[in-house]
Order: structure tokens, then C-alpha cells, then sequence
């Protein structure tokens, strides 16, 4: 039977996507794998692969318009196939057909006896039957996947059957899926909106409400989510996914010297400046910041210059001098990818497990750090002792007038987190024990769940 | 302030005997041999001479009587606690526990409530053969009405006992006869471990593991040797059968994307199988990274020969073995 060639589902919410181009043409010949036509969703444009050998045929999409997700847009026939005779188009039905001909296509025999012309000229007896085969491809194509492996891919828009399954009979789990996007050769980068001089991710989802339960249900509120040093606003992938799911506005700028924002820093206190931008064109009154590491100075200014719901600060630098000041000068200008995979290893806490970033992924960081765009900063951030950043008189005055949460991880080889202890009882402390200086990753489910407690 | 002293499986269920039985004198204690002979297993020990033998009360060798007994008491505003010497004997009081002590709130509409308490040690390993060393939890956590325990240490014996006898409806407490000689730290006077809420008692990233009374031990075994292999295994211990506690297991499978449930019952239609299936319904389906896995008792009555006996339920070696093909993909 010949293959059907339609628009996949690439996302969980997509109805349609647009039709950008053919790249083999009407009755040209093409081997599984041949990049066959490109499609453009809400989020990306996908090249989509021919999942046959064969001949293109019957090409009914139309370059440049949108098409319903799963809609038959040409068909593969591999030679000697034809089209089966209940999916031919009207205008080539034979008119003529004798009544046996209904019969015949019931006779799970005759699936064998495909010719090799086209449907429209053979006896209709001949035309093969179509159910027994078509289910027997479907279920050769569908990859054995577990559950989370799926939903893995899901996420991250990867088609399962490129993936290769390494656990009983092929079945691929998560360890098969790429582990981040930013890995995987020809990636979209996500487009950021720009406020001022600064690019931010400006998220926030339609909301189903018949997802949730009355209880469930809280107002939703816009999170301000601030990296650390040397991140960029992928480093809030999962949290972000996690309050957008709620219903929530999440704002996740690149910081000035970081990411894709244009704007440069020399100096910590530099860095709150140009996110005011993105603060008025927020106007949001329900603002809750969030921020990571040396993340915390701009959250701290702007937390006294806008009317902050709550302040979340995860492992923030400047609680004391105490600093890996090592970590910072290398980060800034790492020599070799190896010591930066060595350097990154220390914000895990677990060094026995699989390193934070994928190879690729670690490499490509290598070559935005090694620009050299974050030395200047880091020479600034460190003094004679330790880290030039006190934070701690900013903390208290704002935590005499709104509700801030500190959360630290109990091995955190970056900063000193017992000093949280000392932060006075103005500040809510939440205490990782096994976390390390990424709690929000380790952790997420937690985190997530005292974020929702300042709602 | 109270004190923690370190008292054995057995010392520390006396001694919330002792506990309940000085704070509320409608506290009496059933079962056969329980008074001047101690019990069985030597559970109720010298209470017999501290309560006295209208409070430490042997029965004859009838326990569709005693199970009677005790529940007309528990109707009647006492607060039994029935002691059967082995839990297989459950089958001779069954219509007293399932179609009397389970039933009987609903059945009159709430005007009554039956406060009783059971316990009944359980479970195989100590050459009983048969007919004395099963596990039948699973038969009673199939009946609503009831409520079902299993504590695997001291702490949690004395814990879930205390609220097992202020519980309104009848508890089922298991005690798994290789657990009476186990020592651990159990605090002096009262306090309560809550019934339906089960325990993390190690944290883990690569597998989950759900077991109870003497399995939760074997698995934390097993979770030790794994983790010189590399292998981050998070165990919880179930702690009550009926209700169960399906948040905690739900919300630890979502993060290891793996199961195991470990249980010394049958395996089939077992409480693995309920647990399973509640982890397949709910929205850890969508973290699991492989097929959910079973280790139960075996298709068999439990053998005499000790090393058949060893056979018939899950061991250290079995849980090591299972964990390591889960967590390799081989499952």
C-alpha cells in the first residue's frame, strides 16, 4: 500500500501548520530519510524526512497554506504500488467498476496481487485491500518508548523514530532522548521578545481550565525569573514550563553580558538597570521575582524600586564574602571545554551522577563564554577576600516591607550557604540538605511548590 | 520532655499497651494465652499482673468467639484489642471481622461505631510451616470498613498501635513475627504515627521501591549494596495497607521514573498489584521510564524445608537483582 505522506503533530496543542516548501517534486523519486518538505508551526520550522522509498505522487499541499495536522498531503508509492481504490479521488474512480469488484477488495488474498500500473487502469478486482496492511505498518512504525522517554520528546519536539532505543527489544527510554534541546544539531533558538535593550522570554500559556479543580485554581500572577552568573534564561527551562502550566506570566530575561541580549556589564550593579524595560511593559501588578545566584543584586534593586509581591532568592551570592572564586574567573574565560565541563560539575551536588550539561551542550557554552563577554564582570565581582557583593543590608530592608524566602542547598560548592542562617528571622529559609548550588534543578517539584506559597 | 529508650518490636507494642492502658481504662486486651503465659510471642509480657486479669483477659481457643466478644465489647464502649496468635487464624474469625466488625457502622446508618483493634503476627521465616507464616494482609485491605497496618519498627509499632486503638473503626494491625526482635529507638509515653501515611525511609534517584513490614528491611538492605554500584534507590515504606498512601508513592515515582513493589503476600491480586495499577492510573504514568515490576510471594503454600521456605518470598538478592535490570532497561 502506498505510504501516506501527511503533516505530523510535532506539538501537544497544534491543529495546523503552514506548508512552507517542497524539496522533492511530483513524481520524482525519493529514498527514506530524503528531506521531503518543510512545515512552519506556531514555535519553529520542522524539515520533515519521507518515510518510504518510492515515487512522490498525488501531491495535494499546496506551498504556502495551512493544513489541518494529520491531513494527507501526497503519497509514497514504492514501484508496482497503487492507490487503493476507497482513497482515490472521485475523478479517477473507474465508472464502470463491475459489482464484484466490492468483494474482491474483502479478500485478504488479493493485498498480494498489486500490479504495476495504476490503479485507474487495472481490472478493479485487482485493487489491493487495504485494512490488514495498514494495520501492520502502523504498528512496525510506532517506536517502542516508554511513557517518560515520550513525553521527553514531547517537550523537546524530537520525532521518536530518529531515536534509537537502548533498553529490551529497542524500547527507548529517556536516556535514548537527546538530554537538552540546545544538544540537538539545527535547533530553533527560542525567539525572545525585546524590551529596551534587553531579550526576554515572555510566556504565558492559554490556560484550560478544565485541567484543573476548583482548588486548584489560583489568580494568576507574573514571575520575574533572574539567572546567575553566566546563564541565560534557559537555565529556567523547567520552571518556566512548570508556572506557565498554571496559568502564570513568566518573564525570563537574558541579564546584560548574558545569552542573547546585546547590552554589556562590567559591574554587578549594573545589571538592574536595563530590566526596567521589561518591568514597565510587564505592568503587572501581581509581580513576584525569583532569582538565582548573583541573579539576586538586580532582584534586590528592583524589589526596592517596584512594588514586589515576594522575593525568592535560590543560592544567592552576597549573603557573605564567602565565594569559589576559581569557579567565577573560570567560567568567565574557561581555557578548555574540559575545564568547564570540570567547573560546571560543581554546581551539582550529586558528582556521581550524569554531568548537568550534555557534551554538546557544554561546547556550545564554551564558545558564547569564550567570547570573553563576562571577564570584566568577574574581575569586578571579586575582591581581596572574596566576592565584592554584599547583599545582606538590601535583603533586610526589603524584607521588613514584603515576604522574601531564601533557598539554599546544603552542598552548595559555590557559595557559603550556611550563611543563611544568619539572615534574621525577617527571612523565610528553606533548606536543601542534598541540594547544591542549583536547588531549582534538583528539586524542582519542591521549589515549584514554595514558589506557589507567596501566591 | 519525654525520654527515648531503645526497646525491641514486641517491648515497644507492651509498651503502648501500657500507655493506653493507664491513660483510658476502657483499654482491654482478648487473645488466647495473652495473660499469665505472655502471649505467643511474649507481646503482652507482665501486663496481666500490672492491668490485672479483668483488663489482660485470655480467651478460650475460639476466635470467631473471641473476634465476637470483642467487638460487642468495642459496640458497647470498651476499646478492645484481640490478639490472635497467628494471623492465619484470621480465617476462623473472618465473618466476625468482615461481615460484622467492617459492616456494622454502615449497615446502621452511624448510630454505632466498633473500636476495635486486631493483631495479628504474620509473615514467613520462622520454619512454621504452611499454615502459620502467611501473609494475608491483602485479604482484609480488600474490605472497606476496615483499616490496615503493617509497622516495620519499634517506633512505628507503638505509633500506629496507639492510633489504631483510638481509631473510631476497626484496625487490622500486622505484625510480622521476624520484626518482634528488632531493636530501635521508641520515646516514653504517648504519641501517635499517623494511619494511612506512608514513609520515605531513604531517598533515592533511580528507583522507587515500595515495600512493608519485613521487605521495607530487605529493600534497605538491598538499597546499601546498590549503591556501591552506583544505583540511587529510594525506598518507602507503605506503613498502612488500607488506606494507602498514594500521594507519597505517586509523587516519588515522578521522580525516579522507576518502580518496584516488594511485598511477602502473594503476588497475585497482592498489594503490588494495587499499587501498580494506582501508579498506572495516576499521573506518574507519564515519568515512567520502564515497566513496572513485582517481587511477591511465590504460587505456592509456604514450605517447611527452610531453604524452600527462603524461596517462597522475596530476599535481598531477589530485590538487588530486580532493581539492577530496571534500572538497566532490561525489564
Amino acid at each position: 500500500m502506498p505510504t501516506e505522506v501527511i503533516l505530523p503533530k510535532v506539538d501537544m496543542d497544534m491543529t495546523h501548520a503552514r506548508l512552507v516548501k517542497w524539496h522533492v517534486a511530483e513524481g520524482e523519486p525519493v529514498v527514506a530519510g530524503d528531506l521531503l518538505f518543510e512545515m512552519e508551526t506556531d514555535k519553529s520550522v520542522m524539515e520533515v524526512e519521507a518515510e518510504a522509498d518510492g515515487t512522490l505522487s498525488r501531491v495535494t499541499g499546496v506551498e504556502g497554506t495551512s493544513i489541518g495536522i494529520g491531513e494527507v498531503i501526497a503519497y509514497i508509492f514504492a514501484a508496482g504500488e497503487a492507490l487503493p481504490a476507497d482513497e482515490l479521488p472521485l475523478d479517477v474512480t473507474p465508472a464502470d467498476a463491475p459489482p464484484s469488484a466490492k468483494l474482491a477488495t474483502d479478500d485478504p488474498a488479493s493485498e498480494t496481487s498489486a500490479t504495476e500500473t495504476r490503479a485507474a487502469d487495472v481490472p478493479t478486482a485487482d485493487i489491493p485491500a487495504t485494512k490488514p496492511t495498514a494495520t501492520a505498518t502502523a504498528a512496525a512504525e510506532t517506536p517502542r518508548a516508554t511513557p517518560y522517554a515520550r513525553r521527553l520528546a514531547r517537550e523537546h519536539n524530537i520525532d521518536l523514530s530518529t531515536l534509537r532505543g537502548s533498553a529490551r527489544r529497542g524500547r527507548i527510554q529517556s536516556a535514548d532522548v537527546p538530554p537538552d534541546t540546545a544538544a540537538r544539531p539545527g535547533k530553533q533558538q527560542t525567539d525572545l521578545d525585546l524590551f529596551g535593550q534587553v531579550r526576554c522570554l515572555d510566556r504565558q500559556d492559554a490556560r484550560h481550565e478544565s485541567d484543573r479543580s476548583d482548588s486548584d485554581r489560583v489568580k494568576p500572577a507574573t514571575f520575574l525569573l533572574l539567572h546567575g552568573f553566566s546563564a541565560d534564561h534557559t537555565s529556567y527551562a523547567s520552571l518556566t514550563h512548570a508556572l506557565a502550566g498554571k496559568g502564570h506570566r513568566v518573564l525570563v530575561p537574558d541579564l546584560p553580558g548574558h545569552g542573547q541580549t546585546t547590552a554589556e556589564t562590567c559591574h554587578p550593579d549594573d545589571l538592574a538597570k536595563p530590566l526596567a524595560a521589561v518591568l514597565d511593559a510587564a505592568a503587572a501588578d501581581e509581580l513576584h521575582i525569583v532569582a538565582h545566584s548573583l541573579g539576586a543584586v538586580p532582584a534586590l534593586q528592583l524589589s526596592e524600586r517596584y512594588p514586589v509581591r515576594s522575593l525568592t532568592l535560590i543560592a544567592p551570592a552576597g549573603m557573605s564574602s564567602a565565594i569559589h572564586a576559581d569557579f567565577i574567573r573560570g567560567i568567565a574565560s574557561p581555557a578548555s571545554v574540559a575545564e568547564l565541563a570540570h567547573l560546571l560539575r560543581l554546581l551539582s551536588a550529586k558528582p556521581d551522577r550524569p554531568d548537568i550539561l550534555s557534551p554538546a551542550a557544554v561546547r556550545e557554552l564554551f564558545d558564547s563564554l569564550s567570547q570573553g563577554r563576562l571577564t570584566a564582570l568577574a574581575e569586578a565581582l571579586l575582591g581581596e577576600i572574596g566576592l565584592n557583593v554584599d547583599i545582606v543590608p538590601a535583603l533586610h530592608n526589603v524584607a521588613a516591607r514584603r515576604p522574601v524566602r531564601v533557598i539554599v542547598g546544603g552542598r552548595d560548592r559555590i557559595i557559603d550557604a550556611r550563611a543563611a542562617t544568619c539572615l534574621g528571622p525577617n527571612i523565610a529559609v528553606h533548606h536543601f540538605p542534598d541540594a547544591g548550588h542549583l536547588p531549582h534543578w534538583e528539586y524542582p517539584r519542591e521549589v515549584l511548590s514554595i514558589l506557589e506559597r507567596s501566591l | 520532655m519525654s525520654t527515648v529508650a531503645e526497646l525491641s518490636y514486641a517491648e515497644a507494642i507492651r509498651d503502648g499497651f501500657a500507655t493506653a492502658m493507664t491513660a483510658d481504662e476502657r483499654v482491654v486486651l482478648l487473645g488466647e494465652d495473652i495473660g499469665v503465659y505472655g502471649g505467643a510471642f511474649q507481646v503482652t509480657g507482665d501486663l496481666v499482673e500490672r492491668f490485672g486479669d479483668d483488663r489482660v483477659i485470655d480467651t478460650p481457643i475460639s476466635e470467631l468467639g473471641a473476634a465476637g466478644v470483642a467487638i460487642g465489647a468495642a459496640v458497647n464502649g470498651l476499646r478492645p484489642v484481640l490478639e490472635f496468635q497467628f494471623s492465619d487464624f484470621a480465617a476462623l474469625a473472618m465473618e466476625q471481622i468482615t461481615n460484622q466488625a467492617a459492616k456494622m457502622r454502615y449497615m446502621l446508618g452511624g448510630a454505632v461505631s466498633v473500636p476495635v483493634v486486631m493483631r495479628f503476627p504474620s509473615g514467613s521465616g520462622t520454619g512454621a510451616a504452611a499454615q502459620h507464616s502467611q501473609s494475608l494482609e491483602a485479604w482484609l485491605g480488600h474490605v472497606p470498613g476496615l483499616k490496615v497496618v503493617q509497622p516495620s519498627t519499634p517506633y512505628d509499632a507503638k505509633g500506629l498501635l496507639l492510633a489504631a486503638i483510638e481509631d473510631p473503626d476497626p484496625v487490622m494491625m500486622f505484625e510480622h513475627k521476624l520484626l518482634y526482635k528488632m531493636r530501635g529507638n521508641v520515646p516514653e509515653g504517648h504519641y501517635t504515627v499517623p494511619i494511612g501515611k506512608a514513609e520515605i525511609r531513604r531517598r533515592g534517584s533511580d528507583a522507587t521501591v515500595v515495600a512493608s513490614a519485613v521487605m521495607v528491611h530487605r529493600a534497605l538492605a538491598a538499597a546499601e549494596r546498590l549503591a556501591e554500584r552506583g544505583i540511587s534507590l529510594e525506598v518507602i515504606d507503605l506503613r498502612s495497607v488500607r488506606p494507602i498512601d498514594t500521594d507519597t508513592i505517586v509523587e516519588s515515582v515522578c521522580r525516579t521514573h522507576r518502580l518496584l513493589c516488594v511485598y511477602e503476600g502473594v503476588k497475585t491480586l497482592g498489594i503490588g498489584a494495587e499499587i501498580s495499577a494506582r501508579v498506572a492510573e495516576s499521573e506518574a504514568f507519564d515519568f515512567l521510564d520502564a515497566p513496572i515490576a513485582r517481587l511477591g510471594g511465590a504460587e505456592t503454600p509456604i514450605p517447611y524445608n527452610p531453604r524452600l521456605e527462603k524461596a517462597a518470598v522475596p530476599q535481598i538478592e531477589d530485590i538487588e537483582k530486580a532493581v539492577t535490570g530496571l534500572v538497566a532497561g532490561r525489564l
